[in-house]
């Protein structure tokens, strides 16, 4: 399927070499920074003095630093269930659909990712703030009006309309490559519609499944803008908490440690998920 | 056995019904009005080349295609506007549709399972469902790691382990090699024959039409040709188009010129006059007379015939094993494919002169 494991050294050198370095020179070597200073003492003279410590990861067993952790994952959970109710209907449209409607759909689908986050977040805001579009019309109604932004409700609206998209383009490989002729036969045998999904798209699209969750959940966890724009000072999530401890605290080694707790997490997170799908993948082959 | 069905009506209603059936689908490409009667335990055949509407038909039955007009019924029950999941009607189909992610055996319980059968008659069922169709042993496997002719045997079993009111095959044998398609062939009739399951079975080789069915259809533009026995499809074609698809057919465009005792005398449009099967028609009617190219006889030195005696030139010859296939000129100016065994072509060559006869009886006289 992809690129033959046996190809030859150099070849694959040649390949994989330009954005090894790239990765390396300002993705692990950062890091590695990043890393070593979680283990640095904070100064509030010098930001930093190079005495080791792990005091930045035993602050992060404070209650305020893990409601902040709690709710951070519990919105990634929510964002992954919500862009899967969602997504999995479009995604089964578009790869049944014909050409140029999954062309149509796909271009509406990426549009928000083309829009910058910050114009698509205060594009929210006017729909959802106190005067946005909708509170006057409920107010036009003589009711009173909602609080739709700055809560976690809020947040999660944001992510997932960023989000869906990471759902929707893997789900979608997955069910194409879904022989129609499969539903039909599910259906002939008996199975109604909602059976057909259950026994026969859900477990053949499980890969594309998984992918778009580990995507959307990744994503979600280490998203800045949207909590910070849309959940006010109220829904404080690891990116903001990062995002102060940094700038506005000067709190670099504590800013550090979370930084590297929530790359652990996503890590950790992204190969269990993969080890399931691998084992998903050897059962559907018969290994 | 729970398998094997007993026919206990053989009444007048029919298994199958379709009633002007017809398939919209653009304002140029209609399909029908269709129709059709399936008596109970028959094995029916729509034939007919691609685009034909054979497999829009056997899509509307199934319950896949929602038909524009006319009803189908079962048993004298209107179902078309059941969902395909409640007719009880097995598909086969063509690339089999197994499940990749279940094994053969959960495959075969897939109907059963739905159907909420307990644990022990549901093994049962399945065991004797693999038994049936010759691949007992199979049923831990998954489905890619089963032949072609494995993986059809398994999809037939699929179907009938529900004991499905009729069985639908679309071209089921069509991506399987000669040899394996010859072989499930005969074990596909034998089994339908042995379940009495009303079958209806959708190809395009009539060869294979030819072989299973009680009755072909033969389509060809959303429309049927002709109804018939395999017998009469291929003896008495009712047109051109029948003539043409099923089996090999010299057509030879012709005029009514008279008619003698028991047979129609036409003229060729090369100027041959050739004695012909009886036919109503008029003096000065343009016809299309057909024969078979196995019909055309060879004929020894001096070897009398009754009528049709015709001199010829070979032009090209194909050696096909067990046939020679021989293409002549029929002078003044008409052009016969001639098939013949291999004992009489052996001595042959392209450029010499024979003479072949065909019997009045074996030139059927068609409407053009």
């Amino acid at each position: 399927m992809t690129v033959s494991a046996r190809s030859q050294r150099p070849y694959w050198i040649s390949l994989v070499v330009p954005l090894g370095l790239y990765l390396i020179v300002f993705l692990v070597i950062p890091f590695i920074n990043i890393i070593v200073l979680s283990f640095y003492t904070h100064s509030p003279t010098r930001i930093w003095t190079t005495e080791l410590t792990i005091a930045n990861y035993t602050d992060l067993l404070d209650a305020s630093f893990v409601t902040v952790l709690l709710r951070t994952l519990r919105l990634g959970a929510v964002c992954t269930a919500i862009c899967v109710l969602f997504g999995y209907p479009l995604a089964y449209f578009l790869a049944r659909a014909s050409r140029r409607t999954a062309l149509i759909g796909l271009f509406f689908l990426v549009m928000p990712l083309m829009v910058s986050a910050v114009i698509r977040t205060f594009g929210w805001l006017v729909i959802l703030g106190r005067n946005g579009l909708i509170n006057s019309a409920i107010m036009a109604f003589g009711l009173d009006r909602l609080p739709l932004l700055y809560n976690e409700t809020a947040v999660v609206i944001g992510l997932a309309n960023v989000f869906v998209p990471f759902m929707v383009l893997p789900l979608m490989a997955s069910i194409e490559r879904i022989n129609p002729a499969l539903e039909e036969a599910a259906r002939n045998l008996g199975a109604s519609w909602l059976q057909t999904f259950r026994r026969v798209i859900l477990p053949l699209s499980r890969p594309g499944l998984i992918s778009g969750c580990l995507l959307v959940y990744s994503a979600a966890i280490s998203a800045f803008v949207v909590p910070m724009l849309m959940g006010g000072a109220r829904v404080r999530v690891i990116g903001r908490q990062i995002y102060d401890q940094l700038l506005i605290s000067y709190q670099w080694p504590n800013a550090s440690a979370i930084a590297t707790l929530l790359v652990i997490a996503t890590t950790c997170f992204a190969f269990a998920v993969l080890a399931l799908m691998r084992r998903s993948a050897r059962q559907e082959q018969g290994a | 056995m729970a398998l094997i069905s007993t026919d206990t009506e053989q009444g007048s209603t029919p298994e199958l019904e379709i009633r002007n059936l017809v398939k919209r689908y653009t304002a140029q490409s209609v399909i029908g009005p269709i129709s059709l009667s399936v008596a109970a335990g028959e094995f029916v055949s729509l034939l007919g080349p691609s685009g034909c509407g054979k497999t829009t038909t056997l899509r509307c039955i199934a319950g896949f295609e929602a038909p524009s007009e006319g009803s189908i019924l079962l048993s004298g029950t209107s179902i078309e506007q059941q969902p395909p999941n409640r007719r009880n009607i097995g598909l086969v189909f063509q690339n089999y549709a197994l499940f990749p992610h279940l094994t053969i055996f959960e495959n075969v319980a897939f109907g059963l399972r739905l159907r909420r059968i307990g644990e022990a008659e549901l093994k049962q069922r399945v065991g004797q469902a693999l038994e049936l169709v010759g691949l007992p042993d199979l049923g831990e496997r998954y489905p890619r790691q089963l032949s072609g002719g494995q993986q059809q045997r398994i999809a037939i079993a699929r179907s009938v382990v529900l004991e499905p009111r009729i069985l639908l095959f679309d071209e089921p044998l069509s991506n399987l090699d000669l040899k394996l398609r010859l072989t499930m062939r005969k074990e596909l009739r034998e089994l339908q024959r042995r379940l009495g399951t009303t079958a209806v079975y959708v190809t395009h080789d009539q060869s294979e039409a030819l072989a299973l069915s009680d009755r072909i259809v033969v389509m060809s533009n959303g429309r049927i040709e002709q109804i018939g026995s395999p017998r009469e499809i291929y003896e008495r074609p009712a047109n051109t188009f029948v003539a043409d698809f099923i089996g090999g057919s010299n057509l030879i465009d012709a005029v009514v010129v008279g008619a003698e005792a028991g047979a129609t005398v036409i003229r060729t449009k090369g100027g041959l006059i050739l004695r012909a099967a009886l036919k109503a028609c008029s003096v000065g009617d343009r016809v299309v007379a057909m024969i078979r190219p196995e019909r055309v006889r060879l004929l020894a030195d001096g070897e009398a015939v009754p009528d049709n005696r015709l001199n010829a030139r070979i032009k090209a010859l194909t050696y096909l094993g067990q046939d020679f296939h021989l293409s002549i000129d029929v002078l003044p100016e008409e052009e016969l494919t001639v098939v013949t065994r291999g004992g009489a072509g052996s001595a042959l060559a392209a450029g010499d002169t024979v003479v072949v006869a065909v019997a009045a009886t074996d030139i059927l006289v068609l409407s053009r």
